[in-house]
C-alpha cells in the first residue's frame, strides 16, 4: 500500500510553489515565430528575473522607437 | 524574453503596439493569419516579446526584419523596428535588452549591419540605448 505524504503549503519547495502561483506559460507550451534557442542566453540572463515593477526613482530610460 | 508566439493576441501584444503607433485590432483571427504569414518567410522576421511572469501578458516588443541583400556574398541586412516597452515596465532595461537580443540574431543570421529606426523625437534614446549594445 502507498502512503500519500502531502508537504504543507509553507515547506512546498520555491520553484513549485512559484510555478504554482504564477500564470506564466513556458515556451514548451506555446506556438512560437522561430525557434528561441536564436535568442542568446546572455542576453536572457540579464533581464529583470521576473519583469516585476522596480521603481528606480532616479532615472527611467524610456524605450519608444518607431519606424 | 522569447518568440512572439500564435497566442499572444490574448497576452496584449496590440496593446502594447499601440503605445508606439495606431495598432487598430483586426480581431484574432486576422491577428492569427498575419502570424502564420510572417512564419512562412523564414529567417526574416524576428519578433521577440518580454512576458511579464505575473501576468502572463506582454511587457515589451522588439523585431529585427532581414534584408536580403545581392552584394557582399548574398549577404544581409537587419533592420531592427517597433521596440515598445509598456509605460509600467520602463526602467528595467527591458528596451535595451531586446535591442541587444535582436543584434545578436542579426549578426548570427548573417547580417553586415544592422540598422535601428527609430522617429525623429526618439533619436536621443534610441541613439543612448544603441551605444550599450
Amino acid at each position: 500500500m502507498f502512503s500519500t505524504h502531502v508537504l504543507p503549503h509553507h515547506r512546498l519547495p520555491p520553484i513549485l510553489l512559484e510555478e504554482r502561483m504564477l500564470p506564466f506559460t513556458p515556451d514548451s507550451k506555446l506556438d512560437l515565430l522561430f525557434s528561441p534557442d536564436l535568442i542568446p542566453e546572455e542576453v536572457k540572463s540579464q533581464l529583470h528575473p521576473d519583469v516585476h515593477v522596480r521603481w528606480r526613482g532616479y532615472f527611467i530610460v524610456t524605450l519608444l522607437i518607431k519606424h | 524574453m522569447r518568440p512572439l508566439a500564435s497566442t499572444d493576441y490574448n497576452r496584449g501584444h496590440l496593446s502594447v503596439l499601440s503605445i508606439l503607433t495606431s495598432a487598430e485590432d483586426p480581431g484574432e483571427a486576422a491577428w492569427i493569419m498575419h502570424f502564420e504569414s510572417l512564419r512562412s518567410s523564414p529567417r526574416m522576421y524576428y519578433t521577440l516579446v518580454t512576458v511579464d511572469k505575473t501576468t502572463d501578458k506582454i511587457a515589451g516588443v522588439g523585431t529585427v526584419f532581414m534584408e536580403r541583400k545581392f552584394q557582399r556574398g548574398l549577404s544581409s541586412v537587419g533592420h531592427i523596428e517597433d521596440i515598445v516597452v509598456e509605460e509600467k515596465q520602463q526602467g528595467k532595461k527591458l528596451g535595451l535588452r531586446i535591442i541587444q537580443a535582436l543584434v545578436s540574431i542579426s549578426e548570427n543570421s548573417g547580417a553586415y549591419k544592422t540598422i535601428l529606426n527609430c522617429v525623429d523625437n526618439k533619436i536621443r534614446k534610441s541613439f543612448f540605448c544603441f551605444l550599450f549594445v
